[in-house]
């Protein structure tokens, strides 16, 4: 073989193994699922997760721990004694970080790229609202250096405080940014279709919610004001009772189909409250009949109204309501010294319950001062309780009974260090539980979760 | 020089003839047995007078002077065994040579397809023999090969017409990837993907698929016929897989085909035809003393087999409901024999047998099966001429399984190969193959629909043969064609809890059709007497037509359901290769080669499936059905690689051999933001040490060679592992809750799962040495090997934190290990010209170790949960993973006050269904033209989870179920029973005498056993199986794991041969062979479910999981075969 030969061979060869990389090149693009997804799908997608982690498990949990609902079967006979691991958390956690945060950043993203405010500001009260929830349930949370995944693959964990002050934060750029106008209509958005009232209002009884949560009453009433200013203004995930699986309500899908006597309401305190709360000018039986159920069978004496109450295939679910805004109102007015203006909140709840629940069985007369002097309809003198007690109380009592099945329910009587006195399942726990506990997922690959890592009755910062 | 030295050696023969020449000449035509052809260039010589001989010529014939005193002559040609003749008063002796299959071995076909002489190889390399593929009476080429070699595990998935099976190489080696060596026929590659319900996406080409239910599809090499196969070379180690790259890993197996062989244009036609009748080869025990019920009471309608004693019933008709209006009257079942079926009362406290009267058992072990029987036809044709060879075969093989109804396995062949000297430089061959196969597969597994799920939960009181009528409701309205099975006898509900197995194979349809094209051209050019160059192209494409439907009224789906689609997989293959000899001097021999492939895999599926059909008359049509129900789906997957390779051979003195490969390869499923070309090398040294001086003399010692080689191997990521892709929104929850964005105008996120474009291939690296000895003047043969290998960057799913966007991300981050031994011997024990003995035994053992698991502690890969298979940190891959009992630090069991054991918390692993050791052996006798073939393997110590026992336990129908026991009053009333207080008084019972009534005489006699776990006599009854731990729902998976060893006589084949002159000159039939042959006649193992060669998953990284898997069979097989 002469030497020309060999290095035409071994140029061929050159030729040849050069060219590889063109012969394969754009084939590991897969040809079965989208690179990418138009924002206004992803709006779609990020909400509904949104509206799933807050009506499904967390929910569930969260109504459990506030003695709303029981838990009556297998695993949640342990949620029911407080008996609950990391692994149980891994969804809701995960749902609200990757499933919807993730994906509102890059939404976000879309619509500053294409100055689309409206879609924007959208993204942002989601978002807010989200984050806001899972500091409420976890507390000390990773938020300002979270989403990232090349910079900072194992994010680390802000304090509560902080994060709620990141939350009011996006909120008022949320408002600002609503108000920049941009497209008018989103039709993606399952909450609102994009109606900037609406939203401009959710943005505000968030603001509200979020500064009752740190104890701030003064702003915490000054943003209610600015709220929802009807129950047809209420943000909520609308439930279209297709087939289970599809757009049926989560509660009506677990307990009628996926985990049936899982949950039940038996021995639930607040409805037993609802039995025993009846008075000159309130009863309380069609709310009652509206939650729960005592048609099931004898095995279970009582449910959840998945036949025609709040938990039907088709009952949508509230996220941030009305009700909310004017308890938030009611509570901040009474807390800083308002006792007028907190009555006044307190009978607007009053009225709306007597829009919601009507007939035989249904009273919401408005209350007047002297319901909560001493010896007042509301305020028995061997109590020993003050007017401005009394009233407060029931502003609490009334939001409880208002907010069955919110997580809503479980960050209020922990805030208020169980002002209304919901008993405890477990007679030897030291208290109700006082946050979900870190994932499992989230201990497992991120070595900033907080060492040692908090127990179930460990109360958040904004707590303590 | 070379030419004058021959015309010498002409010319001194020719002087040496002349002296001796005297006396008579002997003459004759020398042939193969196998073709009847002449056989050119065959020595023969006069027996102690190695001068006086000559060869035949082209036609085979020869003419010999012998003189006087010669009386016996010796007939030796390479590849055939030498055969000594007397000589009597004829002076014609033709002879028709056997080949050695000894000899034949010597030459092997490499992972190129190019043949090597084995004696220089530095691997180990196993060879079978196409005839030795056949005569195993297997329908299938992967299970024919079960046994045959070390170091290979063959597990079949069921034992249906045509099911896949598993092959696995000296262990896993990857975890989540492809398991399933690469198969290459005639040097190009072709698929044998086993593609399940979960699509060619998930599947993976097989490896993932987790399927427990469905249907076992077939592996698609059972598309070749093993009639064609001339050799199969099993490839086991890095160095000798290694210029096949990253997908070499698992093994490779070479398949060769068979050519023709010239014969002066003389065509060969053989023929040959077998039919078998298959049965059944192991039962699952069953309990038939106790009927439908529970707590001891008969209802008719019971999922359970807890009730009455059968034979304390009053025999004879059931007192049935049949008025209308009486109380407990439901209306009636109509069979089409006009039989009528009516409502029975439940027993009671005082009458434990209600309306039940009669005493008849029914065997559901088996009553879904009778017997199967296949048909193998196969006619071939072949020959050619000094430039060219033929070969083609036609064949068909039509296997009925043994369910009763839909399952069977029709494959058609068709084989062409041709080759051609075109020039005297240029050679050309084609072969191609079209392969037809369809087939209908039965239900099983975990699964409604399962023939074993509901046929083995019927109680033994029940007759499964009516499983179909009109049902009158009590107020006369007729549904028609109502299901009938034990938990619906009537067919009230549309809904049967189970399928009635009968009902399954009547109704349940699951199709395939499958049409195949493999072909290759190979083109061979001689630049110079030492260059060439090969190019050849290689396409294998097959389309897959499946259709699965469940009529209105399944167990599955009550409104039905169809899935029509349509799966391809195209691989198209080329290799050009420049090979180069030489030798520089007369002791260095040097051989290189250069070679560049391009593979190319394109997978698509496109179907839909439908559900609630309308009209219930219709036959299976997509649109009977509303449009909400109709899900249309369509995948692609493209899978393209492209290498240049090289091989360098030296030899040295004839005696040490050295090999060199190198393999850079370049592939689609590679991450884009890493080097996209990898290299894969391997060297490997072989030497034979009997050409030194010292044992040239050895007498003992024929030959000796030591191996010892390195390689390194790949596997290639998954497809479309490297990009972030936007998937459906549809939140769900641990618990089933979920919504789904489509029903709000759709929504899209992106995906959980981060693509990797770093991802690179894993990496196996492989260490084996060993010798192969002869022994005897090559009578015995012994191979030993041993080898260790470790894969890194193992691709896994690795959990991220969510706080960081992603849940999970694809990383190189794990490794596995394995070592083992394989030995092989193969001796004559005896050698005479009509008898020989035959004895070859095999060993092998291999012992795997996941080793990193990417600081994650175990990884679920397969299986129901609770009783998953898993990749554990430490442990083989696919221990079995689920709940366990709970156990003290010193490993006994912590028992409860009333002396039982309790369920752990934590689940773990609780068994290695990874064999300990395989071992076989085959005998061979024969006598002239008798020859008797008996091949025992032996598979030592794996776990087998039985599932299905554990799931029969709560159902009260497996055999342990159904003892009884006696005790004493005082016995009774202290021996603690089990069972949660449910309210019935059974329930609330804690001891023996609370739970029965006494017996006439004080004593108490209950169905279940006296047992103790370490504490107290505990009693386990009803409550311990049905509503306590005694069970796989309620209790630990870990008590049906058995640790199982198995022996089988696979296969016994007795078979004959005629060829005597007569037949030629009278029916101008040159041989027939006839053979009967027992497959799988016996199997000796302490497995108390069917045979424990199966697995629930099939071909997956999952094994030894058995959940109401369909049963094995073993076959009585007729064989005759004709060659003209």
């Amino acid at each position: 073989m002469t030497k020309n030969k060999i290095t035409a061979l071994l140029g061929t060869l050159g030729i040849i193994l050069g060219s590889c990389s063109k012969l394969i090149d754009g084939y590991d693009v897969n040809p079965n699922t989208a690179l990418d997804a138009p924002s206004t799908l992803q709006l779609t997608g990020a909400e509904l997760t949104q509206g799933f982690i807050m009506t499904d498990e967390a929910a569930r949990t969260a109504s459990i721990w506030s003695g709303v609902f029981t838990g009556s079967d297998r695993q949640y006979d342990g949620l029911q004694n407080y008996i609950t691991s990391a692994s149980d958390y891994d969804g809701s956690w995960g749902g609200s970080y990757q499933g919807t945060i993730a994906q509102l950043r890059i939404v976000e993203n879309k619509a500053r790229a294409v100055g689309n405010n409206q879609l924007l500001g959208i993204a942002e009260v989601v978002e807010a609202q989200m984050i806001g929830t899972v500091a409420d349930l976890w507390g000390d949370v990773p938020y300002s250096t979270a989403f990232d995944v090349i910079a900072n693959p194992t994010p680390t964990f802000d304090p509560q405080k902080s994060v709620f002050t990141a939350t009011q934060a996006l909120l008022s750029t949320a408002i600002a940014d609503l108000g920049k106008g941009g497209s008018a209509n989103v039709p993606a958005d399952i909450f609102f279709s994009g109606k900037k009232t609406a939203w401009l209002a959710t943005a505000h009884s968030l603001k509200a919610r979020y500064y009752l949560h740190v104890k701030d009453y003064t702003n915490a009433a000054v943003e209610a004001r600015l709220g929802i200013s009807s129950p047809a203004g209420d943000m909520v995930v609308p439930f279209q009772g297709g087939a289970i699986g599809s757009s049926a309500n989560p509660y009506y899908s677990f307990v009628t189909n996926d985990r049936t006597g899982y949950l039940t309401a038996n021995s639930s305190y607040a409805a037993q409250l609802l039995l025993s709360r009846n008075n000159a000018k309130t009863q309380e039986t069609v709310r009652y009949n509206y939650y729960f159920d005592e048609r099931g069978a004898p095995a279970v004496p009582r449910d959840l109204n998945v036949t025609d109450g709040a938990f039907q295939a088709t009952s949508s679910l509230p996220l941030v309501s009305y009700v909310e805004t004017q308890a938030i109102l009611a509570e901040g007015l009474a807390r800083t010294g308002n006792a007028p203006g907190a009555l006044s909140a307190l009978n607007a709840i009053r009225a709306a319950n007597k829009a919601a629940y009507t007939g035989t069985g249904a009273q919401y007369d408005a209350y007047t001062n002297g319901d909560f002097a001493s010896g007042g309809l509301l305020n028995p003198a061997a109590a020993g309780k003050t007017s401005d007690q009394a009233l407060l109380q029931e502003i609490l009592v009334e939001k409880y009974l208002s907010l069955i099945g919110q997580i809503e329910e479980f960050n209020d009587v922990r805030r208020t260090n169980n002002l209304i006195g919901v008993p405890k399942n477990v007679a030897t726990a030291p208290s109700l539980p006082q946050r979900f506990l870190y994932p499992q997922g989230e201990i497992n690959t991120n070595p900033n979760v907080p060492n040692p890592i908090p127990g179930l009755y460990v109360k958040t910062p904004v707590n303590q | 020089m070379t030419k004058r030295l021959f015309w010498i050696a002409v010319l001194l023969t020719g002087f040496c003839q002349l002296a001796w020449a005297q006396d008579r000449t002997i003459s004759g035509k020398i042939t193969d047995r196998a073709t009847s052809q002449g056989l050119p260039g065959v020595t023969v010589i006069v027996k102690g007078r190695p001068t006086i001989g000559t060869s035949t010529n082209a036609e085979g014939t020869y003419s010999l002077s012998v003189p006087a005193d010669a009386n016996t002559l010796v007939y030796s040609f390479v590849g055939f065994a030498t055969q000594e003749i007397a000589l009597t008063g004829s002076n014609t002796v033709s002879v028709a040579l056997a080949t050695d299959t000894k000899q034949l071995n010597e030459v092997v076909v490499t992972a190129l397809g190019l043949e090597a002489n084995r004696d220089q190889l530095g691997t180990a390399q196993a060879t079978v023999q196409g005839p030795a593929l056949v005569r195993s009476g297997e329908t299938s080429v992967i299970t024919a090969l079960s046994g045959k070699t070390p170091g290979v595990l063959i597990t079949r998935s069921t034992g249906d017409p045509g099911a896949s099976a598993n092959i696995q190489i000296r262990g896993a080696s990857t975890i989540t990837g492809n398991l399933q060596p690469l198969i290459v026929v005639d040097g190009v590659p072709i698929s044998n993907s086993s593609i399940g319900n979960d699509g060619i996406v998930a599947s993976n080409g097989g490896a993932a698929s987790n399927q427990t239910n469905g249907v076992a599809q077939a592996s698609r090499l059972n598309d070749i016929n093993p009639d064609d196969i001339a050799t199969m070379n099993v490839l086991k180690g890095a160095a000798a897989a290694a210029l096949w790259g990253t997908r070499g890993a698992n093994g490779v197996i070479v398949i060769t085909t068979k050519k023709g062989r010239s014969a002066n244009g003389k065509v060969n036609l053989s023929y040959r035809s077998t039919v078998s009748i298959d049965q059944i080869n192991r039962k699952v025990p069953l309990q038939t003393t106790f009927g439908q019920g529970a707590e001891g009471l008969f209802s008719s309608t019971n999922s359970r087999t807890w009730g009455d004693r059968i034979a304390d019933r009053k025999g004879g008709p059931d007192n049935t409901i049949t008025t209308p209006g009486a109380p407990g009257y439901q209306g009636f079942i109509t069979f089409p024999d006009g039989t009528r079926r009516y409502n029975i009362a439940s027993g009671t406290v005082a009458n434990p047998h209600g309306g039940k009267n009669s005493t008849d058992i029914f065997d559901h072990r088996a009553d879904m099966f009778n017997n199967g029987f296949s048909w193998d036809n196969i006619v071939s044709m072949s020959g050619g001429d000094d430039r060219s060879n033929f070969y083609l075969s036609l064949g068909n093989t039509h296997t009925k399984g043994i369910a009763l109804q839909n399952s069977d396995n029709d494959r058609t062949t068709v084989r062409l190969n041709v080759d051609r000297q075109l020039t005297d430089k240029l050679r050309v061959s084609v072969n191609t193959t079209y392969a037809r196969t369809k087939s209908n597969r039965v239900q099983q597994g975990s699964n409604t629909s399962g023939i074993f799920l509901g046929g083995l939960r019927t109680p033994a009181d029940f007759n499964n043969t009516y499983f179909q009528g009109d049902y009158t409701d009590a107020t006369g309205f007729v549904f028609p064609g109502r299901q009938s099975s034990y938990r619906n006898p009537l067919g009230r509900s549309n809904s049967p809890g189970y399928d009635n197995p009968l009902w399954t194979e009547a109704n349940v349809l699951n199709q395939t059709r499958v049409n195949r094209l493999l072909g290759s051209v190979e083109l061979m050019y001689d630049i110079t007497p030492w260059l060439n160059i090969l190019n050849r192209t290689g396409v294998d494409t097959y389309t897959d037509n499946r259709s699965e439907y469940f009529p209105i009224g399944a167990a599955a789906i009550s409104i039905g359901s169809l899935t029509a689609e349509t799966i391809q997989e195209t691989q198209v293959n080329n290799d050009l290769i420049a090979r180069a000899h030489t030798k520089l001097n007369d002791n260095i021999t040097l051989t290189g080669l250069v070679g560049y492939n391009l593979n190319a895999r394109r997978n698509t599926q496109i179907g839909a499936s439908a559900s609630a059909f309308l009209n219930p008359l219709s036959p299976p049509q997509l649109g009977n059905t509303p449009a909400t129900n109709r899900n249309p789906y369509n995948l692609v997957t493209d899978q393209r690689t492209a290498a240049v390779y090289g091989q360098v051979d030296v030899g040295l003195y004839d005696q040490v051999f050295l090999s060199g490969t190198l393999r850079v390869e370049a592939a689609s499923t590679f991450g884009t933001q890493v080097s996209n070309t990898f290299a894969f090398p391997s060297a490997t040294l072989a030497w034979q040490f009997t050409k030194l001086a010292a044992f040239s003399n050895s007498a003992a010692l024929s030959f000796g060679k030591l191996r010892l080689s390195y390689g390194q191997v790949g596997v290639q990521p998954g497809v479309y592992l490297t990009n972030t892709v936007y998937v459906p929104v549809a939140p769900a929850d641990g618990f089933g809750t979920s919504l789904d964005a489509s029903s709000y105008g759709g929504g899209y996120a992106r995906s959980g799962a981060q693509g990797n474009p770093f991802l690179k291939p894993e990496r196996k690296t492989e260490l084996e040495g060993g010798f192969d000895l002869r022994f005897a003047h090559d009578r015995i043969g012994f191979s030993a090997t041993g080898y260790s290998n470790e894969t890194r960057d193992a691709i896994l799913g690795v959990q991220l934190p969510a706080t960081a966007g992603f849940t999970s991300a694809f990383k190189n981050a794990a490794r596995i290990q394995n070592r083992g031994l394989e030995l092989s011997l193969d001796g004559d024990a005896v050698k005479t010209p009509d008898f020989t003995f035959n004895i070859s035994p095999n060993f092998s053992l291999n012992r795997n170790k996941v080793t990193d698991l990417a600081g994650v502690t175990s990884v679920f890969l397969n299986g129901n949960t609770d009783s998953e298979t898993r990749a554990v940190l430490g442990q083989p891959l696919g221990v079995l993973f689920g709940s366990r009992w709970d156990r003290d630090e010193n490993g006994a069991l912590k028992l409860d006050v009333n002396g039982f054991p309790i369920k752990a918390a934590t689940p773990g692993v609780f068994g290695d269904p990874n064999p300990k050791w395989r071992g076989g052996v085959n005998l061979n006798f024969r006598y002239r033209a008798l020859s008797l073939n008996v091949f025992v393997d032996h598979v030592g110590t794996a776990d087998v989870l039985n599932g299905t026992r554990g799931a029969l336990n709560v159902f009260g129908t497996s055999v342990e179920t159904g003892r009884e026991t006696t005790v004493s009053a005082a016995t009774a009333a202290k021996l603690k029973v089990a069972g949660t207080g449910s309210g019935t008084a059974f329930g609330n019972a804690t001891t023996v005498a609370q739970r029965y009534k006494p017996n006439a005489d004080g004593t108490y006699t209950f169905r279940g056993i006296v047992s103790n776990f370490g504490g107290a006599d505990v009693a386990l009854d009803e409550g311990w199986y049905r509503t306590g731990l005694g069970n796989i729902f309620n209790g630990p998976s870990e008590q049906f794991k058995e640790s199982v060893s198995y022996t089988r006589l696979r296969e016994v084949s007795l078979n004959y041969t005629l060829n005597q002159d007569w037949l030629r000159n009278t029916a101008k039939i040159s041989a027939i062979d006839l053979s009967v042959t027992g497959r799988n006649l016996y199997l000796w193992t302490n497995y108390t479910g069917i045979d424990p060669e199966t697995n629930l998953t099939g071909v997956s990284n999952g094994r030894g999981y058995d959940y109401f898997n369909n049963p094995s069979t073993r076959s009585i097989i007729f064989s005759v075969r004709l060659t003209y």
